[in-house]
């Protein structure tokens, strides 16, 4: 369903290509055969078409399903919330500081050696001091997927800069560019290319690390939705939450690449 | 070189030698290498590839420092790169992210140039080497050729006082050359600047030349200094000249006769 919709906004005008759904229809019809054949227990994998309605009662509320009936936009919006922060944040410190990195040697040296022993890290490493420190809710997910997406993004940013083609440089000097000309005109467009594949990284770890922020008992949130449902026994609604957020961050992700699209100069993406 | 020289020549390149360390221990690329381009003049460097020719560039660009001896430029030492010295290199230098015209344009806004009058500027100079209507095309659009184009049309809206030309039409097949060549040498009558061209090509620079040095490797030197007396302007049929000829055979000599030393000196030098 995330891919019917992905790929409807990108190529609208031309022939469906139908190849992407070959797999996704396959899964979806083995597990048809397994839940109708009744070969696996409902309390494990629930069928399709209950997974379905769930579906549609967690968006519209027609269905009066259960607890989380037509509480979808509530819980989106605040897991939507939470990432935007989050990677808002890991954006504006993680771009400027790695394109410093990036042309200055003694910035290099001042980050680098930090940079890369926190990054050793695991994110998951970060949760119990990010609840002694921010409590549980809303701002311990935002460090955490803060801190998480900042990596590939400072990383990227840094190799984007370090790698501008020498000759830029000179032909700019000699065509009376200063050291901040080089830095505005030459460095960032000439970096923006390898920044936004920086940019299209963090915010996939900005979904995976939401849920790691939203399953230590905040109110709201799909990842909340998630571990609640579980301790109801509630299988639904879990996998209706994971399809929630394969959809969202799909969509997140294209609206980025057209976001960056339109900052990037053409024939040069 | 006496400070009369200094002074009077547009370029000075003062007994230079560059060094480049390495893990084998280092090598000379240039060693004690003068010579003088006056005001206005058109000049080549001719030599093989790796005789130091794009270090001897770099030096007068100011993109790189001697290890020994001096480069001056209008009488003052050369300290970095600047807009007085225009360079056109050997691979594409455009800006992929502008467009044509936002490349010629560059160095104009540099310079604090008003948007609308730098644009008539820049259209001026993509006229003048015949892009007027690829001012909105990007780099990547473009063929080899029409890129050197707006590499010259870039450089020339800078109003430099001296162009420096690193084997600029190396890459292109050999019409496109020509065309060229011609184009440069209408430029040069034109907009008169002072233009140092190296080249391993012993025609091209016989053929834009008034004066060639003829340059041998190991460590990159100036063995001779050939005037070029051919009228101008120069048409194609220069390239197929006696006098021409003349010359190029002279040329040929000294190369051929510097690159059999270099490999019996090699041989003495290695036994195996």
């Amino acid at each position: 369903m995330a891919d019917r919709i992905a790929s409807r906004s990108v190529s609208s005008r031309r022939r469906l290509d139908w190849l992407p759904f070959v797999l996704p229809a396959a899964v979806g019809l083995a597990w048809a055969t397994l839940s109708y054949a009744g070969r696996v227990p409902e309390y494990l994998l629930p069928a399709p078409g209950q997974v379905a309605v769930t579906a549609a009662d967690f968006v519209t509320g027609l269905w009066h399903c259960g607890p989380y009936s037509g509480t979808f936009i509530r819980h989106a919006l605040a897991s939507i919330e939470r990432v935007a922060l989050g990677f808002s944040l890991a954006t504006v410190v993680g771009v400027p500081l790695g394109l410093l990195t990036g042309c200055s040697d003694a910035a290099r040296r001042v980050l680098d050696l930090t940079v890369h022993s926190v990054r050793a890290i695991p994110g998951i490493g970060w949760l119990p001091i990010a609840m002694v420190w921010f409590g549980i809710g809303t701002p311990t997910t935002v460090f955490l997927i803060a801190l998480a997406a900042f990596f590939p993004i400072y990383v990227n940013a840094a190799l984007g800069a370090r790698s501008v083609r020498p000759l830029w440089i000179r032909a700019a000097q000699m065509l009376g560019a200063s050291r901040r000309d080089l830095f505005v005109t030459v460095i960032i467009p000439a970096a923006l290319p390898t920044v936004a594949d920086g940019l299209r990284l963090g915010l996939g770890i900005s979904w995976a690390y939401l849920v790691l922020g939203e399953l230590t008992g905040v109110p709201d949130g799909l990842g909340a939705v998630m571990m609640d449902a579980r301790m109801m026994g509630y299988v639904q609604i879990i996998l209706v939450a994971m399809l929630s957020i394969a959809i969202l961050g799909r969509l997140s992700d294209l609206a980025l690449m057209a976001l960056l699209r339109r900052l990037l100069p053409p024939r040069f993406a | 070189m006496d400070t009369g020289t200094i002074q009077s020549c547009h370029i000075v390149i003062d007994k230079v030698g560059k060094y480049f360390a390495n893990e084998n221990g280092g090598l000379w690329a240039l060693r004690d290498l003068s010579l003088c381009v006056r005001r206005g003049e058109f000049l080549c460097v001719v030599g093989p590839s790796g005789c130091g020719k794009t270090t001897l560039l770099s030096l007068v660009a100011g993109f790189d420092t001697p290890t020994e001896g001096q480069v001056y430029c209008s009488g003052q030492p050369v300290t970095g790169p600047g807009p007085d010295r225009g360079v056109i290199f050997q691979e594409d230098a455009l800006f992929p992210w502008l467009s044509v015209a936002g490349n010629v344009c560059y160095a104009l806004h540099r310079r604090g140039i008003p948007r609308r009058q730098a644009t008539q500027q820049a259209m001026h100079f993509l006229e003048l080497v015949g892009l007027q209507e690829f001012a909105a095309y990007f780099p990547g659009q473009l063929s080899g050729g029409m890129k050197q184009r707006a590499a010259l049309a870039r450089v020339l809206a800078n109003r430099p006082q001296a162009l420096l030309m690193d084997e600029p039409f190396g890459a292109l097949d050999a019409l496109s050359r020509m065309e060229m060549q011609q184009l440069l040498l209408t430029i040069w009558r034109e907009l008169a600047p002072t233009i140092l061209f190296v080249t391993h090509d012993v025609d091209e620079a016989i053929f834009l030349a008034d004066r060639v040095y003829v340059m041998t490797a190991r460590p990159g030197r100036i063995c001779r200094q050939l005037q070029v007396p051919l009228p101008r302007p120069r048409t194609a049929e220069v390239l197929t000249s006696q006098g021409l000829m003349d010359i190029k055979h002279e040329v040929l000599n000294l190369l051929l006769e510097a690159n059999a030393q270099a490999h019996s000196r090699q041989r003495i030098v290695n036994p195996l």
